[in-house]
């Protein structure tokens, strides 16, 4: 508003440059470029020492190997850029494994099998919705309930043993199209399908206004309540599909094959720049926090470091993120006060 | 500030109103109420409120914390519905569930500090609500450039030049974020527009830009409704005063049969206000 500014000064050409890259990418950069820094670095350092950590065929064993976090962090970004999270889909996933090769070892056709997870994942995602948006119970108890219910159903309807799949979701655990495994497909084709969602819909607009602010949301005219059912609805049909990809790829229904990913994944995301306050998060963040979890996991394999050091790390490096991260925005907020 | 930069906008802000004020007009007002009470459980918020806006004027509600201003404005806007009374729109009755039905009925508020979303640019908070598409429908796929593009050409048009919409409405000063929502609000057609305390919370100079705006809205024959606790403010732009004091309306006036000193002597309680100068003075000898 020029009433409203001094006129300013002169600009040089570095500041005019900068002005080119718009505010909302400049934000976005600032936590794409270290985390795209880590994971070329770390990869390069491991390759130093072993040949082998750039072959294509490790490249696709760890993206193989974190396709299903890698799903379930795509519709957790958007719950969380909506406000909102969701603590059962680790044991959905274990629970969705289980129900895959239960149904499997019955003889139930494999496409009617999957479409069953697939819906059972997105009813229970309803629930969630329903629950949180109509009678606001709060989305942490209410889905650290859905994770002790469905930990507990995925045992019981295993009787507590791993079941195997022989011959069926081959095409998961073996196939692949032009070179690249079924798995890693898969996750490609959600993270597309989720980015153009999440940032070129009027709907995925609508996710970052109800988590940024949602009294403002619904003064301008949003159905909050529509916003938050439909966001918890595709986070559980993602679930039910990184259940399916689980299954397929270990060929078997272990009844505690995903405990704990719903925390894993949730760190990822932030690491990937979204805020558990709600109104920030990418996809493309998102995805980079998972690289970054599994790079820090391989390379620590072929350096021949235990196991155990591989949550260290990870850990390490996301409090070390989100101490960066708080300390730029206090800055921020220090030179925005003086500035006013 | 000055003394003479305060009458500088004063002056300003005359200059736009022009001395022909409308009078309020005749015709179907474009909303009403009529003895309109709400109350929470036992708790009266608001008792047999009437009044009436029409097209084209700046319509004031004045009151002092706890008047009952806010209630008022929830009614209006759709958030509450009223337990008593009727609440018309266009000569029609109406009956609210949410802020999208009064936004339907070309309702548009602009609450204080639930304007804007400030996370979010400058474009997207003008279109919140009514992100355009592009495409298949269905898909909803927004359309950025052609948001972008329109938002700088709506702001433009309120005499606000903005240099880039794309960076995030919270870097904007508050007069400027408030003028935004206004705009907004011009924009998509609304026939009301309610601002909730617009002016509270800036300084003079910003306030009239507030005012300044108030004024574009009701030349485009927006009925303006604009509640305060500022009778300075209200006076400047102001074609008709409600008071409100404790939930009840405790006066009207119109613009040209009024002066500022009455507005404060009826806002302050009169004898209230005499008594609390009259301490005040006690305190300072």
């Amino acid at each position: 508003m020029t009433v409203d500014t001094p006129p300013r000064p002169d600009i040089s050409g570095v500041q005019r440059a900068r002005r080119l890259v718009s505010p909302a990418l400049k934000d976005n950069l600032q936590v794409y470029i270290p985390l795209i820094v880590i994971i070329i670095g770390l990869a390069v350092f491991t390759n130093s020492q072993n040949a082998n950590f750039l072959s294509s065929g490790n490249i696709k064993q760890v993206l193989v190997a974190h396709s299903v976090l890698g799903i379930l962090a795509i519709g957790q970004t958007m719950l969380l850029v909506a406000g909102q999270f969701d603590l059962s889909v680790g044991s959905m996933v274990s629970f969705g494994a289980v129900l895959t090769a239960k149904q499997l070892t019955a003889g139930v056709p494999e496409s009617m099998a999957v479409l069953i997870v697939l819906l059972v994942a997105g009813a229970t995602g309803l629930v969630w919705g329903l629950l949180v948006a109509l009678i606001r119970i709060a989305p942490f108890i209410l889905t650290l309930g859905g994770l002790a219910v469905f930990a507990s159903a995925a045992v019981t309807l295993s009787r507590s043993t791993t079941i195997p799949i022989p011959d069926g979701l081959l095409w998961l655990q073996s196939g692949s199209l032009i070179g690249i495994p079924t798995p890693i497909l898969l996750w490609l084709g959600a993270l597309v399908v989720g980015g153009l969602l999440l940032h070129f819909t009027r709907f995925g607009h609508r996710l970052y206004a109800v988590g940024a602010n949602e009294e403002a949301a619904f003064l301008a005219g949003i159905s909050v309540v529509r916003v938050k059912i439909i966001v918890f609805v595709i986070n559980g049909v993602l679930a039910g599909l990184a259940a399916v990809v689980m299954a397929g790829r270990s060929g078997a229904g272990d009844p505690h094959v995903g405990g704990g990913l719903e925390l894993t994944t949730i760190a990822a995301i932030v690491l990937g720049g979204a805020s558990l306050a709600g109104g920030r998060g990418t996809i493309l963040g998102s995805f980079l926090g998972v690289l970054v979890l599994g790079v820090v996991t391989s390379s620590l394999t072929f350096l021949n470091v235990p196991n155990s050091y591989n949550q260290f790390v990870f850990g390490a490096i996301l409090i070390a993120a989100v101490t960066v991260t708080a300390t730029a925005e206090l800055r921020r907020r220090r030179t925005n006060a003086k500035r006013r | 500030m000055s003394e003479e930069r305060n009458e500088e906008i004063e002056a300003a802000v005359e200059a736009a109103a022009g001395t022909e004020a409308a009078p309020p007009a005749a015709g179907t007002p474009a909303l009403e109420l009529d003895d309109v009470g709400k109350r929470f459980g036992s708790v009266v918020a608001l008792r047999d409120i009437s009044l009436h806006v029409d097209p084209g004027t700046v319509t004031c509600v004045l009151g002092d914390n706890g008047a009952g201003k806010s209630t008022l404005i929830k009614i209006l806007s759709g958030v509450h519905k009223p337990t008593s009374g009727e609440f018309r729109v266009d000569g029609l009755a109406v009956e609210f569930s949410s802020p999208r039905d009064a936004l339907a009925r070309g309702i548009a508020t602009v609450f204080q500090d639930l304007a804007t979303v400030p996370l979010m640019s400058i474009w997207r908070n003008f279109f919140l609500g009514n992100e355009p598409v592009s495409g298949f429908r269905p898909l909803g796929l927004m359309a950025v450039k052609e948001a972008q593009r329109m938002t700088k050409s709506a702001l433009l048009e309120m005499g606000i030049d903005l240099r880039d919409t794309n960076q995030a409405i919270g870097t904007l000063s508050g007069g400027e974020r408030q003028a935004v929502a206004i705009a907004r609000a011009v924009h998509f057609g609304a026939k009301v527009l309610i601002l909730d305390e617009p002016t509270s919370a800036l300084g003079v100079r910003q306030s009239g830009i507030v005012l300044k705006y108030i004024l574009a809205a009701r030349e485009q024959g927006v009925a303006v409704v604009f509640i305060t606790h500022n009778p300075h403010h209200a006076f400047m732009v102001g074609d008709r005063f409600y008071l409100l004091n404790r939930g009840r309306m405790i006066a009207s006036f119109v613009r040209g049969k009024v002066e500022l000193e009455d507005l404060i002597q009826a806002m302050a309680g009169g004898a209230e206000l005499e008594s609390l100068a009259h301490e005040i003075s006690s305190i300072r000898a």
